[in-house]
């Protein structure tokens, strides 16, 4: 796997490489190639061939940019891989088109681009597009060649391809400088050669800045145009760039000539014949002869324009008038075959539009509605899910959700059995066309939504079922509050036990002590109390009176544990918590010689109101030393533990424990007492309960009589 | 409403008090010894004890007794005691009339002191002789 990468990592820097160093390039994918073998991956050899034939045909070798374009299509036609084949041909493609077999790069192109075009490669439709363009103008088929690209510059755009933008303005910009429009011309070549300039590919910089002369030549603006020239001509040798450098020294030549430089335009195109003749580019060949023809026959040397002349027109008759018959055939050819290509694409379109048309009932009402249609093809296993699917549940329709599995998937887990059978029970029965149910549906972000779902089953002539159409509604709201007026109905009859309770409580407690101040007053009345009577009754008017205030003070604290939690969150450490509270009765602990054993393994710390916490310990311990066993010393267990969604506490003691079957309802009721001989207003675990209620909690105990006493506290996790 | 004692009643030989608030003895004391001379008050804060008392004195020697009970007590309620006492022989149950005197104004005391046919009348607290002589002859 490393090695497949690094020799793709070595074939892109080939390819990045071959804008300005292209025997980089060569020399990268040479290596390429033969650690490809190496390892014997075909796609790699395939790759390495088509990047290698790619910078041979750059650097003029045609023959070896031939065989192993030639070699790479046998490669990948073996993989069926049409890319790999689009690629290779689009190499050959440009070998002829740079040897002039203008009509064979054609058809190459037109191959390669169909390949492309069916695989939304934008960027190798860019290229290709590009050299159509090309080819068209040397037909001077100028509208096509401006349609082609216009193309090869909007699919350059589509992949954000700057260099392939600007490859295909400069020829544009030639094209509209042989219209005479030179001012659209000038705007684009200025476009290219700043688009170049910022992408650094200086063999395309050479190509726009030649452009930006021809431009200038136009203008009539002689020393911009030779110095672009000069410019272009000085990278073309550079980058090895033939073609470019025979096109500049015919260009040049030109110049030279309209201007009257004749012995300059002599010389330079003396040069481009010579390069033209290395690397035999027919084109700028002839094109040079052709000038130097001019140039003779305006110089009145006879011998040497009868001499360029006859190389012109031997030249023209093999590229023009040969070739151009073929490419005739040819060019008819593809004509008829893009004539079919759009009769069929307007076949296409019509079938479509019908489809579409029919289909449009039937997604206006899925628009319409909030239920998710769906159409299960159970005979291959497939559902069709309307938008809305996606909207109310989160899932992309690309996820993997095209199978009746997915759906399954998302059921609730303790649905799940449930639902299936019962749907394949109905599919099953052939006397039955419906099916419904509602299920708990997990959502694309995991959380849950409650379903109604109905489906119509449709049958076959032997009544077996091949399709299943249904609406699935999500109910989840309607639960949301059906549920949520169940709780608040819950909580306001709960509410209303409390607060009878309370009432009745308040009304038996408050009234203790005031009917005593009543009757002790009246008693006061009577004239005939001596002195230590009247004493005695005031004393214990005011006691009365006391023990009035003491309750209302409860009932205060009672109301506000039952009011609103103010207080915020925060994380309790119960080790510190019980530390806390130690130390807050430490006299007591040192008197009655308490132990407390915590043991906070399994939880020690929950995000929390630390006051109540602190509360319901302090009282549940208090009320074990208060409730010890006068023969022995206190000892107090307290733990934490944690179960599948609970979190909860043990308090248990060694104290004289109470008689559950006697008291066993009344335990946490507000004002019972069960010890005579304890000191007790009978308030403390009333408190308690409502505290570890209103924390969203429930308390139980288990007691015996004489052997202790164990509270458990807990809370949903 | 509250009426749901016999009116007018014989005055017993014997009034026993058991409500574990003692300042409500001590008021209760207090009045009926004022009114009711030489008549016998014994009070318990303690209703095990009351009710042992009951059943050590009464087996052999009923008197004729008029008992007032509290209802919240922390060991055994007013309605336990009354239970209790139903349960006792009944030379014990004739001659003992239970009234409940509670702080509570609670309809659902009241009622349920109505409901109860060992149970003969409802007294809210404070007692005060108004209330007595609307009872006893």
């Amino acid at each position: 796997m490393d090695k497949k990468n690094k020799i793709i990592a070595v074939l892109e820097q080939a390819y990045v490489s071959r804008i300005n160093n292209l025997k980089l390039s060569v020399e990268l994918a040479d290596k390429a190639l033969a650690e490809s073998r190496e390892i014997g991956d075909r796609t790699l050899i395939g790759k390495s061939l088509n990047h290698l034939a790619l910078f041979y045909m750059i650097m003029g070798d045609y023959d070896r940019s031939m065989k192993l374009s030639e070699e790479a299509i046998i490669r990948f036609e073996e993989l069926k891989d049409k890319k790999g084949i689009a690629d290779a041909k689009y190499n050959i493609a440009g070998i002829y088109y740079k040897t002039d077999n203008y009509h064979l790069g054609l058809v190459y192109l037109m191959d390669c681009l169909s390949i492309y075009k069916k695989y939304k490669d934008f960027h190798n439709q860019a290229r290709v597009q590009k050299s159509l363009g090309t080819i068209y103008e040397y037909y001077g088929d100028q509208n096509n060649a401006i349609q082609a690209y216009e193309s090869s510059i909007e699919n350059a755009i589509k992949v954000s391809d700057l260099n392939l933008e600007s490859n295909a303005y400069n020829p544009l910009s030639g094209i509209y400088l042989k219209q005479n429009n030179i001012e659209k011309a000038d705007e684009i070549i200025e476009l290219s050669v700043n688009m170049k300039k910022l992408t650094g590919d200086l063999r395309g910089l050479a190509f726009s800045i030649y452009g930006r002369g021809k431009v200038n030549k136009s203008k009539g603006l002689f020393k911009e145009a030779e110095m672009d020239f000069l410019e272009a001509l000085t990278i073309h040798k550079e980058m090895g760039e033939h073609l470019g450098e025979a096109m500049t020294y015919n260009k040049m030549g030109a110049l030279y000539f309209e201007n009257g430089f004749l012995d300059k335009a002599k010389n330079v195109l003396q040069k481009g014949l010579e390069t033209s003749e290395q690397f035999n580019i027919l084109i700028t060949k002839f094109k040079c002869s052709y000038l130097l023809y001019l140039i003779y026959k305006k110089e009145n040397n006879l011998f040497e324009s009868l001499k360029y002349l006859e190389i012109y027109l031997v030249l023209k008759e093999t590229v023009i008038n040969t070739q151009t018959l073929r490419v005739i055939e040819n060019y008819e050819l593809i004509s008829k075959m893009k004539w079919l290509e759009k009769k069929s694409e307007i076949e296409r379109k019509k079938s479509e539009e019908q489809i579409k048309l029919s289909n449009e009932r039937y997604e206006l009402a899925t628009k319409a509605t909030k239920d998710i249609i769906w159409d299960w093809d159970i005979v291959n296993n497939k559902i069709y899910r309307s938008v809305n699917y996606g909207l109310i549940f989160g899932y992309k329709p690309t996820e993997n959700n095209i199978y009746l599995e997915s759906w399954i998937k998302n059921l609730h887990p303790n649905d799940r059995s449930r639902i299936v059978e019962n749907l394949n029970n109905k599919i099953k029965d052939p006397n039955c066309n419906l099916w419904e149910d509602e299920y708990r549906y997990y959502r694309a972000d995991g959380e849950l939504a409650h379903v109604m779902d109905r489906g119509y089953i449709i049958r076959d002539t032997n009544r077996s079922p091949i399709r299943m159409v249904g609406a699935m509604m999500d109910i989840s709201l309607q639960k949301d509050s059906e549920k949520e007026r169940e709780k608040m109905t819950n909580d306001i009859i709960q509410r209303n036990k409390d607060l009878e309770q309370f009432a009745y409580i308040v009304s038996h407690n408050l009234r203790s002590p005031v009917a005593n101040i009543i009757g002790f007053l009246e008693l006061l009345k009577d004239k005939n109390n001596n002195k230590e009577e009247i004493s005695e009754f005031i004393d214990i008017i005011s006691d009365s009176a006391n023990s009035l205030d003491s309750i209302v003070s409860d009932l205060n604290n009672i109301l506000q544990i039952k009011s609103e939690i103010i207080e915020t969150k925060r994380n309790i450490v119960f080790t510190e918590l019980i530390n806390d509270i130690k130390l807050s009765i430490l006299n007591v602990i040192k008197e009655e010689n308490v132990t407390i054993i915590t043991d906070f393994m399994e939880v020690d710390e929950m995000l929390s109101l630390r006051s109540y916490f602190y509360s319901i310990f302090y009282n549940l311990i208090t009320n074990s030393i208060k409730y010890r066993r006068p023969d022995i010393s206190p000892i107090i267990i307290i733990k934490s533990f944690k179960k599948e969604d609970t979190i909860g506490f043990s308090i248990s003691d060694n104290g004289i424990g109470i008689d559950l079957k006697k008291n066993g309802n009344d335990i946490f009721g507000l004002y019972k007492r069960f010890h005579r001989t304890v000191e007790g207003k009978g308030i403390g675990l009333y408190m308690t309960k409502t505290q570890v209620e209103t924390l969203g909690g429930s308390i139980s105990i288990a007691s015996e009589l004489n052997s202790g006493t164990e509270f458990i506290i807990q809370f949903d996790n | 409403m509250e009426n749901s004692y016999q009116a007018y009643m014989k005055l017993p030989e014997r009034f026993i008090l058991i409500d574990d608030d003692p300042f409500n003895n001590k008021l209760c004391k207090n009045i009926l010894n004022k009114i009711y001379k030489n008549i016998e008050v014994i009070g318990f804060t303690e209703p095990e004890k009351g009710i042992d008392y009951i059943l050590n004195e009464y087996s052999e020697n009923p008197v004729y007794t008029v008992l007032f009970l509290d209802i919240n007590m922390p060991t055994l309620n007013g309605w336990q005691v009354v239970e209790k006492i139903s349960h006792m022989s009944d030379n014990i149950c004739m001659n003992i009339v239970i009234f409940i005197l509670s702080s509570s104004i609670h309809l659902v005391d009241k009622t349920k002191a109505s409901e109860n046919p060992f149970i003969s009348g409802y007294i809210e607290k404070p007692l005060n002789i108004k209330r007595l002589e609307s009872i006893f002859i």
